[in-house]
Order: C-alpha cells, then sequence, then structure tokens
C-alpha cells in the first residue's frame, strides 16, 4: 500500500503502546510487545502515480488546494508554502512529494506482516489523510481519475486533466458513455479542439 | 412626612448604600500575563520594510552530493550502468567521483543521460561489490584528465519564497460620557488601550505560527493572509509524535540541526516541554534564571548533536489548546532564527490610531492597526513536531 504526501520528511508514528520486556541478564524476550514503528515517507520512492494523485484537488483524493472555496474564489497557491521560480512561477511540486511504500517499508525494517497491517490501517484511517497524505490508488476501469464523477464544474475537470496529464479525449468518452453532462462535453469538446489534440464530432 | 428615626447603636448596615466608599483595589488583575515571546525575539531580530502586498525572498543551495541507486541494484561484477533518484542525475557531471555508501566502493562517471549514469567500477582498493537499490551515493569529487575541456557547467537555480501581507486590527470605542465617568484603576481609554495592545500582539503572533498563506483579489478590498512557519514546513514535520523518548527526540533533532545555522530555539507546549524537561533533568542543562533569547525567558537546554545547545522556550498559552492533530497544545516548533525575519509594510507597522470615531460622534474609537508579512527561508532549516503527548 503507498501513500503520497507534500511534506517531503513526513514521519508518522504509528504507536504500539505495549513495550517488549527482556530479561535483563540474557536478553531474552520475556513479554513480547507492539513496538512504536514509524510510517517514514522518502522522496526516492516518487513515481507518476503518486504525482498525479498530489496533484488532484483534495475533494478528488489529491493533496493540490485547487477547491473553489466557498465564496467562489480560487486559492492562491496550489498547495502549502510551495516556491516559485525566479519569474514568479509555481515550481513543479514533485521536488516536494514524497511516499510511503508499506511493502518496502517492511523489507527495510523487518516488519511482520502484522506491523505491516497495523501501518497501513493506522495510515488509512488516521484524521491526517487527507491533509498530510493521501492513499495512492489506482482510478477504478474506465474513470479518468478516482473521485471524477463527483466534479460539478467542468472547468475544473479540464484544470485537473491538465494537472495530471490526463487525456482528454478518454475524459470525453466517459463522459459521454456516463452522465454525458451537455455542459461537461461542450467544456471538453471546446478545449480538445482548442488544444488541437483532436478533430471531434459530437453527435457521431 | 415623618422622618425615620434610627434608635441604639448603629452599624454598617444601618447607613444608605450609597453613603459607603467602596473598598476597591484600583489593580485589575489579568487573568493571563503577555506571552508573546516568539513577537519579543521576531521584534529584535533584523526585518525589512515590505514594499508590496506581497515579499519575496530567494533561497539556493549548494549543489547536491547525494544520491541513491534508483531501481535494481549494482552487482559485484561488470555492471557500469547504473540509474539514481528520479531527477538526480542532472547534480552530476562526467568524471565525478560516487562513494557507494553501502560498500565504499567508489565509481567514476563517464556518461550521463538523465538519470542514467555509466561508471567505471572499483576507482582505488575497494573491488567492486553488489549494492542494493535504495543505497546511498556521495559526490567525493572529481578528477579531470589532463587536457581536458571544462565539461558541462551547471550551477543551481535560485528559488523564490513569497508571503503575503495582512492587516490586523484591534479597534475599541466609548462614549464621551464613559471617557469622563471615574473609575477604579486607570480611566478608559487609557486602560482599554493598554490591554488591546497585548491582545493585538497575541493575534499577530498566532498568524506567525499557523497562519495560511493566501491571497483574495477583489479590488478594492482584496484581502492578503500571511502565511505562518507551518505553513511551509515540509522536510521535518512530525505528527502524531505520541511520547518523547530522549532516543526518538534526538534523531529528529539531528536531523533538522543538519541544515541551516545553528541559531536554533524551540518553542513548546507545555505538555511537550514537561516531557522535555523530564528528558533534561537526566541529561541536558537547566538555565539560570536570567537567560534569555532576544529578550525572551529562556527555560532549560536541550543539548544534542554537533554540539548545540538548544534554548527552549514554553508557550505557556498553549496548554489551553488541544494537543490532538495540529492542536498548539501538543505542538514543538524547532526554529532557525537566522532564517526567519517580519516584514513589516513600509510605515504601516504596529500603530496606535487614536480618534476614528466618525464625523458628530460623541464617542472616542481607537484602532491598533499592524501590516506586516512574516519571511520564513530554508524550510528544510526548521521543524515541527505535532502531538506530543508527554
Amino acid at each position: 500500500m503507498r501513500f503520497v504526501s507534500d511534506k517531503r520528511g513526513l514521519s508518522i508514528t504509528v504507536v504500539g503502546g505495549t513495550p517488549e520486556v527482556r530479561d535483563p541478564a540474557s536478553g531474552a524476550v520475556t513479554r513480547s510487545g507492539v513496538p512504536d514503528v514509524e510510517a517514514k515517507f522518502s522522496h526516492d520512492l516518487l513515481d507518476e502515480e503518486a504525482i498525479n494523485i498530489a496533484k488532484l484537488p483534495r475533494s478528488q483524493g489529491g493533496l493540490a488546494n485547487t477547491d473553489r472555496r466557498s465564496d467562489g474564489t480560487m486559492p492562491d497557491s496550489p498547495f502549502r508554502g510551495q516556491q516559485q521560480d525566479e519569474s514568479g512561477k509555481f515550481l513543479p511540486i514533485e521536488a516536494r512529494l514524497a511516499v510511503f511504500d508499506s511493502e518496502v517499508a517492511s523489507l527495510q525494517y523487518g516488519w511482520s506482516a502484522e506491523t505491516r497491517e497495523r501501518v497501513e490501517q493506522e495510515l488509512l484511517t488516521h484524521a491526517f489523510r487527507g491533509n498530510l497524505y493521501q492513499l495512492v490508488e489506482s482510478a477504478a476501469a474506465g474513470l479518468p481519475w478516482n473521485g471524477y464523477d463527483s466534479v460539478t464544474d467542468p472547468e475544473q475537470v479540464i484544470y485537473i486533466a491538465g494537472l495530471t496529464n490526463t487525456d482528454l479525449n478518454l475524459v470525453l468518452s466517459y463522459e459521454k458513455a456516463n452522465a454525458n453532462r451537455p455542459e461537461f462535453v461542450e467544456a471538453l469538446v471546446k478545449e480538445i479542439v482548442m488544444l488541437g489534440e483532436a478533430e471531434v464530432v459530437v453527435n457521431a | 412626612m415623618a422622618l425615620s428615626i434610627a434608635s441604639g447603636v448603629q452599624d454598617t448596615e444601618t447607613n444608605l448604600a450609597d453613603e459607603h466608599v467602596v473598598d476597591m483595589d484600583p489593580k485589575i488583575r489579568m487573568k493571563q500575563d503577555d506571552t508573546a515571546q516568539f513577537m519579543t525575539i521576531l521584534n529584535k531580530l533584523p526585518s525589512r520594510a515590505a514594499t508590496q502586498v506581497k515579499c519575496n525572498w530567494l533561497e539556493d543551495e549548494y549543489m547536491p552530493i547525494q544520491s541513491t541507486l534508483a531501481s535494481g541494484s549494482i552487482t559485484a561484477a561488470g555492471q557500469t550502468a547504473i540509474s539514481v533518484a528520479a531527477g538526480e542525475g542532472a547534480y552530476f557531471r562526467v568524471n565525478d567521483i560516487l562513494y557507494v555508501s553501502d560498500t565504499g566502493e567508489k565509481l567514476l562517471i563517464t556518461a550521463i543521460s538523465t538519470d542514467a549514469l555509466t561508471v567505471t567500477r572499483s576507482i582505488g582498493g575497494v573491488a567492486a561489490a553488489t549494492a542494493a537499490s535504495g543505497g546511498q551515493l556521495v559526490l567525493v569529487g572529481n578528477a579531470a584528465p589532463q587536457g581536458a575541456d571544462t565539461g558541462t557547467l551547471k550551477a543551481t537555480k535560485r528559488v523564490l519564497g513569497f508571503n503575503y501581507s495582512q492587516i490586523f486590527r484591534n479597534p475599541a470605542g466609548f462614549t464621551g460620557t464613559e471617557t469622563e465617568a471615574e473609575l477604579y484603576g486607570a480611566q478608559d481609554p487609557a486602560r482599554e488601550i493598554a490591554k488591546k495592545a497585548v491582545e493585538h500582539r497575541r493575534l499577530i503572533e498566532g498568524a506567525h505560527w499557523v497562519g495560511g498563506r493566501d491571497f483574495t483579489s477583489a479590488a478594492p478590498s482584496s484581502q492578503g493572509f500571511m502565511g505562518g512557519v507551518s505553513e511551509f514546513l515540509s522536510s521535518n514535520v512530525f505528527p502524531a509524535f505520541g511520547t518523547l523518548s530522549l532516543s526518538g527526540f534526538d534523531v529528529k533533532i539531528q536531523q533538522v540541526m543538519q541544515q541551516g545555522s545553528m541559531d536554533k530555539v524551540i518553542f513548546a507546549a507545555p505538555t511537550p516541554a514537561g516531557a522535555l524537561s523530564r528528558l533534561a533533568a537526566n541529561n541536558w542543562v537547566m538555565a539560570d534564571p536570567d537567560v534569555n533569547v532576544y529578550g525572551a525567558k529562556v527555560n532549560f537546554f536541550v543539548s544534542g548533536a554537533y554540539g548545540s545547545r538548544l534554548p527552549v522556550i514554553v508557550k505557556r498559552e498553549w496548554g489551553a489548546y488541544s494537543s490532538s492533530l495540529f492542536g498548539l497544545g501538543g505542538a514543538i516548533f524547532v526554529l532557525d532564527l537566522q532564517r526567519l525575519s517580519r516584514r513589516p509594510f513600509r510605515n504601516r507597522d504596529t500603530r496606535l490610531l487614536p480618534n476614528r470615531q466618525g464625523n458628530g460622534e460623541d464617542k472616542v474609537v481607537f484602532d491598533y492597526l499592524t501590516e506586516t508579512s512574516f519571511e520564513l527561508a530554508n524550510e528544510s532549516a526548521h521543524g515541527v513536531f505535532w502531538g506530543v503527548t508527554g
């Protein structure tokens, strides 16, 4: 199970709560415990899938602060503390992202299957999920991204597709085959034509 | 009408209530002290006036000298193609020498294609050996052949940190009559002016810790929001930290001390400070009663790696806050004072503006106004622990 964070050095303690007891003389374990373990995120484990999840708005299961506020305005920065280049353009967020992979951690730290499951469950249910990190999960079959169906603003669909390099033709096909919302179809066609990605026949 | 007559000895209750001069201590006791120590420190650090709503600063770093083996591994045999972590191939140049931390082997880079390096194995006395994916590579020099050209020229690019200025206001007002009514202690508005000064400072300090950087463009009422410390931190964020242990805390402190200057200060809520103090009793140094950092009293010192002594300042008011999740009641901030500064807007640093009442109004209204921003550079030189439970 993998999780992505925009806090590059994120480290979450998963509390075990029961210390192991050892015989002071022999060092042998006299009572097994449930030790605290750490879920350490690493920039080195970052890949395209994790990057694309991170770039999704929070409402879509990502980490980007790109949902409209209740007053209709957009937040100023997609990510907290994100820096810019000298011309004032936001730097790619990739440099601040990191991934925790429970499988890699199990191998690295010699975790038992129970420990690994405990860590995964903790990260899945922790209140920090959605704020400090998100689960990296592949989109369900056919969906442009998980949460696509809950987007209500066609502009946001185009925005997200641009951020995550999602093929607009695939988004259009999915939209037409499912909810087929006229304003979404129109906006997608307009964008595809503008980008010159394809010749689109709307009423084929 | 007949007079009311009292017979016998008269006691305190026989007189009219309004006849009594009230016994009132003129000193009014405030529930809290002024404990905005962060503002005390920031006000003594060098600052630079902001001249725009968006204030910027530049950050740079030396060329990185570390990377990791990305996919697969290098074998003991003659494998000469290795991959480094995504985007990190750019750190290196042909003829650089890499030190493989897991084996001690040295590699000479002979070609670079994005993150794929071609290397000559086993430079020096250490034989080619297997190193696993994830192993560290450290740049330990370069060796140019005689007569060679300069090779690829590389330099790190500066990046721009930025924040917005925020307008803080704390007004209060009184009727003209109230300002002349005789009161115990100081008269209004003087009394309220003194209180509002502390409240104003407290609010500004709050934004310096957890403010969110943002800007809403809505002329003519655009609104700026100043980001605080927690907005910028990414590299050293330790949430749900739980119980402090000496070894656990030392490891994290070492990570924070790795970057930036040694001029760091710890701000801790009472619960984490209590835990630190218990560790301090056995392992660290208690501060003398009059030791301070830029005017803020130091409670004790934490000593860690690098021979440093980190002053700890207890944020007493955070004791009233939640200690779960992002509650300040469980927070410890480690800040590099050399990389922080206030950015008060030019001619709009904290001022008491008197006579803000409307024309013709029989009132006295004043307003404390501060327009300021905050600069936190090199976020990896700072750190935060959340959810420290004891």
